[in-house]
């Protein structure tokens, strides 16, 4: 068996070999003492990166695959503190809203008929319009739209 | 130098005293002879000009209502509400030209109305849910100020500031009124008085066969807060409906308030009775109306004029009438700057105004009125306007029959 390469000592470290090379490897490098060599220092590099992983509290032995953390994420966004607080604001928005809308609910339009009734009542000359003994009449269709509007009075002549 | 000074603070001390004592020396008269200056306006045709269409089916508005303001140098610009042209009359009162003030509306009925003179510089309309329209002296556009409410009345005020009377539609077939005052470059606004009202009182309602509605109203009911501009700039609002004034400052702090102890004049069982005549004896001219002016077909005119003889006894009913008729009319600022305040007389074509001091701290100066010999005055709102001790006035010929009315500037005598 030729010599080993370092990614072979690896997968060998890493058990990632079949049984029949793994014994092979392993009869090797009891024989040689370069592939001896560096058996002990890639061991030596994966016992620091243990050590390195326990730092950050990783347990190496059962890290998942990574398709699994992915799904795992996918599935806890609904629990997490940004998205509750962004479901309350809504609600309380919403209640709020409930409330007050109620009080704002105003039609989006003024009919003509009642800008005519406000308009000859409020701008002409309240003294001219009592004396005048004034009725004011409009009618509306059954679409509450202005048909026709003018005023009776006390005088001779039409008045508009 | 020890002399001029006390020249000076003599002059300053006196000055006011002088000024009032002219003032009030006017109004001591019982009645205020107004002089027409007959060259005024003499190129128009004034019949022509201020005529209503003849087709007046088409007409939706009523009231030959007219408003108009009075630039620095006199010129005169005037709203008709037939038309949405503004119309410019120089200052010798001939017609110049018109513009279209028509800004894009929402509403077909809207048609501009002049409100006043802003900073010397624009004079502006209200329309609609338009807002406030500026335009230069030449007619061109200059600036809208947007509200979210209906304008009644908009007064310049001293920094900036228009104040606007307004209602809107409120929930429950209430009207909310409100005074605003907004700032003409930042548009930042704020009430200073609102009120939510229901107008049931005053109005008989008719529900026809065909769906229509037919309503009658009285006058008298709801009357609204009057609002006027002081020599500095300050807002005046007045109410009728209790007789107090209140003074804004332009930022919309109240500086002062008094009451016009002013005796309001009570509503009789004679003049219902007299309200009620008046229905009754216009059921020809009520029918009259309809044919003439309406697309109604004979079986429709016919239930109308019907309902009409029906429910025209409800004028007779005193709950459609307030107590006592409002305090007053209308307020007016003069061109020193007393308020005028005019009352409800008890004969047609008359008139009759309080006068308060114009420190306007609801001194009472004396009772007076106001004559022409050729005219019938109009008191409505931005039609009568003092101007370097002039007044303009859209009046009535009296020869005219009331056919017409023309724009007149008097001499205060």
């Amino acid at each position: 068996m030729n010599c080993l390469t370092r990614e072979e000592t690896q997968k060998y470290i890493d058990n990632e070999l079949s049984a029949d090379m793994h014994n092979c490897i392993s009869n090797h490098i009891k024989s040689c003492d370069i592939c001896k060599g560096l058996h002990s220092e890639v061991l030596k590099d994966v016992k620091q990166l243990h050590k390195y992983l326990q730092v950050f509290q990783v347990d190496t032995e059962s890290i998942p695959p990574v398709e699994n953390i992915i799904n795992a994420q996918k599935t806890s966004v609904f629990t997490t503190p940004v998205f509750i607080k962004s479901i309350a604001a809504i609600i309380l928005i919403l209640v709020t809203l409930s409330i007050l809308i109620p009080y704002f609910d105003k039609p989006d339009r003024i009919t003509e008929s009642e800008w005519i009734v406000n308009n000859l009542l409020n701008d002409n000359d309240p003294n001219k319009q009592w004396n005048d003994n004034q009725i004011l009449i409009t009618i509306t269709n059954s679409s509450d739209e202005l048909v026709l509007s003018f005023a009776l009075d006390n005088s001779d002549k039409i008045n508009k | 130098m020890k002399n001029y000074l006390v020249v000076l603070a003599a002059i300053v001390l006196i000055n006011p005293f002088l000024e009032s004592q002219n003032t009030s020396d006017l109004y001591q008269k019982e009645t205020i002879v107004l002089e027409a200056v007959s060259e005024y306006g003499e190129n128009n045709n004034w019949e022509e000009m201020f005529s209503p269409p003849s087709d007046i089916s088409t007409v939706k508005v009523h009231g030959l209502h007219y408003q108009i303001a009075v630039a620095p140098d006199g010129s005169v610009f005037m709203s008709d509400k037939y038309y949405p042209d503004i119309y410019k009359f120089d200052k010798e009162g001939n017609f110049i030209d018109t513009f279209n003030a028509d800004i894009k509306s929402r509403f077909e009925f809207s048609i501009p109305e002049v409100e006043g003179i802003f900073n010397d510089r624009y004079f502006f309309t209200t329309n609609g849910y338009d807002g406030i329209q500026f335009f230069d002296f030449e007619g061109n556009h200059m600036k809208t100020l947007s509200i979210d409410f209906f304008p009644i009345e908009c007064k310049p005020l001293g920094n900036d500031k228009v104040a606007i009377l307004g209602y809107t539609p409120w929930k429950n077939n209430d009207t909310k009124r409100m005074i605003v005052i907004k700032d003409f470059y930042t548009g930042d606004e704020i009430t200073i008085w609102s009120e939510l009202i229901n107008y049931k009182r005053g109005e008989i309602k008719i529900h026809l066969s065909s769906g229509s509605v037919m309503n009658l109203s009285v006058p008298g009911n709801y009357p609204i807060p009057q609002l006027a501009t002081s020599k500095l700039g300050d807002l005046i609002v007045a109410f009728p409906d209790d007789g107090n004034v209140e003074i804004y400052s332009p930022e919309g702090k109240m500086k002062e308030g008094f009451n016009l102890k002013i005796e309001a004049v009570k509503i009789k069982q004679e003049d219902i009775d007299e309200y009620y005549n008046v229905g009754k004896s216009n059921i020809n001219r009520f029918k009259e109306r309809l044919l003439k002016e309406s697309n109604f077909s004979n079986t429709e005119i016919e239930e109308m004029v019907t309902q009409y003889k029906e429910q025209i006894g409800k004028l007779k009913d005193k709950s459609i009438y307030p107590d006592h008729l409002p305090y007053f009319t209308k307020v007016l600022i003069d061109s020193e700057g007393n308020l005028l305040v005019f009352r409800y007389t008890d004969k047609k074509n008359t008139n009759k105004f309080n006068v308060y001091t114009h420190t306007l701290t609801g001194k009472y100066l004396s009772t007076s009125s106001f004559s022409t010999n050729e005219f019938n005055l109009n008191f409505s709102s931005n039609t009568f306007i003092f101007h370097n001790n002039y007044i303009f006035n859209i009046a009535e010929n009296k020869d005219s029959n009331g056919t017409f009315k023309q724009l007149v500037k008097f001499k205060v005598d």
